[in-house]
């Protein structure tokens, strides 16, 4: 099997949009977005152009929930961020199509944000 | 533009027996290799040792080795097969034919009899 | 400018397999806009990953979706295998090959009928799936699973498929693709179906590339783009390209389709006649750490597993991107401006897997 190389680059979230607004402008296509919160939000945009694969890391405190949108430069990325916006009760500035916490509906607010308990023993298995 | 190109497909059809069956009349066998749903097929043979259930990417099996149980919820089964392939003593077996659907949940219990007086080999 | 109303389509709607609700903005018989909400099945499945044993995960992975399920979890285990830099047997990566291309023409076969149904050719509905089901026969005798094939773990596949075995599915396959061939032959010429497609919901290539578009829905406006071209498994080794047809609209998405059925018969044939023998599986060493995209080609479209390991059998991050996802934008922006009767159609010609989309 081929194991495909992955490129990635770490940036503050203050420069994304401008990081972003370069590369729609150079071609690359939007692959992905992925948030993540764990000890701290880390989000991940992904790119490619050419079978080249670049991810954009972008991390920042649970205190300061806030990210810039990326839907200047993609407009399809609104549905990625409405999902992080959502999940993860995260809050765009800028976003061209803002759902406002109503692209999902969820049985529970922002079901992503906290961080799942410890795993519990399982039942089944043997006992004695 | 050309109309009615289903036409030959209707005809053939029209002339051919249905292609469905009539269920539960008639049966379709399953073929070799299914996995239908999981039975149990030699509870004399267990030996309780557990690793059927610890395998089992559901926990849907649950080995009591005090009583000589060995439980299966059936709802919770995705007939997987690992269980079988696992068994040391190929208790279990994966039989083609599906299970049926259910009114009620309830779990399976297999008990295993107590053996004759002479003592237990393993 | 006429008088606004907003009807509301789905989540309940006879077209609709999955539960997706369009909020439709009217005038007259015009859509201006559709505002779509989603999560009505929303599952939580990336999450369930980081409490169960990453192994075990490739069932829930495969359980994604109904349709394109292998691929789902073949997916996730080249995934996994990368960050363990694993090699798996080729003899597994061609079943794996073999299997998805079966699930895409299984896939691709219920679209044609659902799609035909959408449109009212309820003959046409039946005969796609007539013939899906003989696949279904097949895939069960190879996998055991009818839908859901259960047979990829991580480091290889499952279970084998012996020569004889083999042997009858490819008899069989051929004998699929002669009655293939006269169902697709309605769908590329009949006038009733062409009326209902031909020009209908139109998406400009810039516009497909421009809004994230995957799958036939980019390659219908006429992008060759197609995740199969990164060889992964063995792509690399068969001889095929991406399909792609210019005109964008509801027509070219489903020629595309078309076209690509026949593709997969053929790489079938071309996977059975190159497998060689020897293990199918090997031995999973330890726990995954790091992070990996792997790309693959569903039916759908590119889907995209990010999966984020460290050392622990669980995994910290497991994400899907599910083609649906990527093609809910371009939909929104081919439904502005159509009429009502066909928002159906278009609907159905991005393929929605709604389950995928939210999982
Ligand atoms: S693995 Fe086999 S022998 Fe062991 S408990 Fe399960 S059924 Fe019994
Ligand atoms: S078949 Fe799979 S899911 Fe069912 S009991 Fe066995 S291991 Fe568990």
């Amino acid at each position: 099997m081929m194991i495909e190389e992955q490129f990635w680059e770490t940036l503050d979230r203050a420069a994304l949009p401008a990081r972003v607004g370069t590369l729609a402008k150079e071609g690359w296509r939007l692959v992905q977005i992925c948030g993540s919160c764990h000890e701290a939000f880390e989000i991940l945009y992904s790119f490619d152009k050419d079978d080249r694969f670049l991810s954009l890391r972008v991390a920042f405190s649970k205190d300061d929930p806030v990210l810039p949108s990326i839907t200047e430069s993609y407009f399809g990325a609104f549905s990625y961020e409405n999902e992080m916006q959502d999940l993860f009760g995260l809050k765009l500035t800028g976003l061209k199509l803002n759902f406002n916490g109503n692209f999902y509906r969820l049985a529970k607010k922002n079901p992503f944000l906290d961080t799942p308990p410890a795993v519990a023993p399982a039942p089944g298995g043997v006992s004695s | 533009m050309p109309h009615l190109v289903i036409a030959k497909l209707l005809t053939k059809s029209a002339a051919r027996k249905p292609s469905t069956r009539l269920y539960p009349a008639e049966k379709r066998a399953p073929p070799k290799g299914a996995r239908g749903r999981l039975v149990m097929k030699q509870i004399e043979t267990c030996v309780f040792c557990g690793v059927c259930g610890k395998k089992c990417p559901t926990r849907a099996i649950a080995v009591k080795r005090t009583d000589k149980t060995w439980e299966l919820d059936r709802l919770k089964c995705i007939v997987c097969g690992e269980c079988v392939e696992i068994c040391p003593k190929d208790c279990l077996a994966m039989e083609g034919e599906h299970a049926t659907a259910f009114v009620a949940k309830k779990i399976e219990t297999h008990v295993q009899k107590p053996k004759p007086a002479a003592s237990d080999p393993t | 400018m006429g008088q606004r109303t907003i009807i509301p389509f789905g989540p309940q709607h006879p077209v609709l397999p999955e539960p997706i609700h369009l909020d439709l903005v009217m005038e007259d018989e015009k859509v201006v806009e559709a505002i779509p909400s989603i999560g009505f099945i929303h599952r939580g499945l990336e999450k369930m990953a980081e409490k169960k044993d990453f192994q075990e995960m490739a069932y829930i992975a495969e359980r994604i979706c109904g349709i394109c399920s292998f691929i789902h979890s073949m997916g996730y285990c080249q995934a996994i295998e990368a960050l363990l830099k694993l090699e798996i047997p080729k003899r597994a990566e061609y079943l794996r090959v073999i299997w998805s291309e079966m699930s895409r023409i299984h896939s691709h076969l219920l679209w044609l009928g659902l799609t035909a149904d959408a449109f009212g050719f309820e003959s046409l509905f039946m005969h796609s799936w007539r013939v899906r089901e003989k696949l279904l026969d097949l895939i069960e005798e190879t996998s055991g699973g009818r839908v859901i094939f259960g047979v990829c773990k991580v480091g290889g596949v499952r279970r084998d498929v012996d020569a004889e075995t083999l042997r009858r599915a490819l008899e069989a396959l051929a004998a699929l693709e002669a009655e293939y061939r006269e169902i697709a032959g309605v769908f590329s010429r009949d006038a009733s179906v062409k009326r209902r497609m031909t020009g209908i919901g139109v998406l400009p290539k810039e516009d497909a590339r421009a809004l994230g578009a995957v799958g036939p829905t980019l390659r219908g406006s006429g992008v060759a783009w197609d995740a199969r071209r990164l060889q992964y498994a063995v792509y690399g080794e068969l001889d095929w390209a991406p399909i792609t047809e210019e005109a964008g609209d509801c027509q070219a998405r489903c020629l595309v389709r078309i076209r690509e059925i026949f593709q997969s018969f053929d790489l079938i044939r071309q996977a059975a006649g190159k497998i060689s023998d020897g293990p199918v599986a090997v031995k999973v060493p330890g726990n995954p750490r790091g992070e990996y995209f792997a790309r693959l080609e569903q039916p759908r479209g590119e889907v995209v597993y990010y999966v984020k390991g460290n050392g622990t059998k669980n995994l910290q991050r497991f994400r899907v991107r599910t083609p649906t996802f990527a093609n809910l934008p371009p939909l929104l922006k081919i439904l502005q401006g159509c009429e009502l009767s066909d928002v159906p159609v278009i609907v159905l010609t991005i393929d929605p897997c709604i389950s995928c989309a939210e999982r």
